[in-house]
């Protein structure tokens, strides 16, 4: 009989996640300051309502405190993340998948635009885009112009790239820019090994 | 630069952060700066370490190749020993790998324990400069960073950066593939 079985595996999967979230909430309130901790919950719990991916905005709260920074800072950080969150799922639909979400929220804060997101959501549709969208993120943070490693991920998910591709174009591509390339050129050139140009090897 | 070379740069780097002028702030600065530049190199520095990246990436493969029959996401390099697949099927152990020398003690931080420094200690191989952890973690992405002798915050070299700077300085990502995937 498996509906049993189910039923208890859900309720453990349950009270798991409920003790798990419960912890993080109690860290929270030790964390922050009365008035931090107040704005940084108001806006969790919006998260919570909204469906949107709770956990990453705790962590940037209990990050900013291990780092002693202000609590206007706190909350600042928090809110800009929510805001994020919901563009990032506005872009790729209400199936996303969380850590697509977070991934997306990413992209975006690294200043790509919510179109391009929409655009490599609908060029990927075989294949999760949580590894594209940190690999894009990654190139920008890296200094490949924010329009070109985007278009680079859309020819590379439109392509049906995988995983392991897309962490062997960031791995080159780092390579060639520490080798003294241009960071859009190695860019450029690297995706071709994707998208049927000469292979990356 | 060989590999000789960027031991003989931790080693005076980590010598000069332990060392007994901690008032001059801003050489302890630079030689951080150095220490983060040189990780940025690429992955001969490190001596063959897999990044928690590609551990990630790897363990995704084993499941996948246990069905497939192919480990082709395991890159060129043998997954690390202590590279493993949580018996609970929520949830993978990653090993996190760094090179420091001559650092005092290095922690893992990351949104997985509350980025608490004194959560996570990482452990010294003998006779080596690395740090390891094997840490589980659920599937989705993580962020994270190294914490060098309770105090500098350090991104993971062979990692990717983290795009939020929320607090001036970036992280590293980590994926973990979902089991079912």
């Amino acid at each position: 009989m498996r509906t049993p079985r189910a039923i208890v595996t859900s309720f453990l999967i349950l009270m798991f996640a409920s003790l798990a979230g419960s912890a993080q909430e109690a860290r929270l309130k030790s964390a922050l300051d009365a008035e931090t901790y107040a704005k940084v919950s108001k806006m969790t719990d919006s998260a919570r309502a909204e469906s949107l991916p709770v956990d990453p905005l705790i962590g940037v709260a209990l990050e900013g405190a291990q780092r002693r920074a202000p609590g206007s800072r706190i909350a600042g950080a928090v809110r800009d993340y929510l805001a994020a969150l919901r563009g990032a799922r506005a872009a790729l639909g209400s199936d996303a998948a969380p850590a697509e979400i977070v991934s997306g929220a990413g992209v975006l804060l690294s200043g790509v635009s919510s179109d391009a997101l929409h655009r490599i959501r609908l060029a990927g549709t075989r294949r999760p885009l949580t590894v594209p969208l940190v690999v894009l993120a990654d190139l920008i943070a890296r200094g490949v112009p924010k329009d070109t490693a985007a278009r680079a991920i859309e020819a590379a998910a439109r392509a049906n790239a995988r995983d392991d591709d897309y962490s062997a174009l960031r791995r080159y591509v780092e390579q060639d820019i520490l080798a003294g390339a241009s960071p859009a050129a190695a860019a450029m050139l690297r995706v071709r090994g994707i998208t049927g140009g000469p292979p990356l090897e | 630069m060989s590999d000789v070379d960027s031991e003989d740069l931790f080693e005076r780097a980590g010598a000069a952060l332990r060392g007994p002028s901690p008032g001059d702030e801003r050489a302890r600065a630079a030689l951080v700066e150095a220490i983060r530049a040189e990780s940025r190199r690429p992955r001969t520095a490190h001596r063959g370490a897999m990044s928690p990246w590609w551990i990630a990436v790897a363990a995704a493969a084993v499941a996948f190749a246990a069905g497939l029959g192919t480990g082709r996401a395991m890159d060129r390099r043998s997954p690390s020993p202590a590279t493993s697949v949580a018996s609970d099927s929520s949830q993978r152990h990653v090993e996190f790998v760094f090179v420091a020398p001559a650092a005092r003690n290095v922690a893992l931080v990351g949104d997985f324990n509350g980025w608490d420094a004194t959560a996570t200690p990482m452990r010294r191989s003998d006779g080596h400069a690395t740090w390891s952890v094997s840490v589980p973690l659920a599937a989705g992405r993580h962020v994270y960073a190294f914490v060098v002798d309770g105090n500098d915050w350090v991104a993971d070299p062979q990692a990717p950066l983290s795009p939020e700077q929320w607090f001036g300085q970036r992280n590293s990502v980590v994926v973990v593939g979902d089991r079912r995937s």
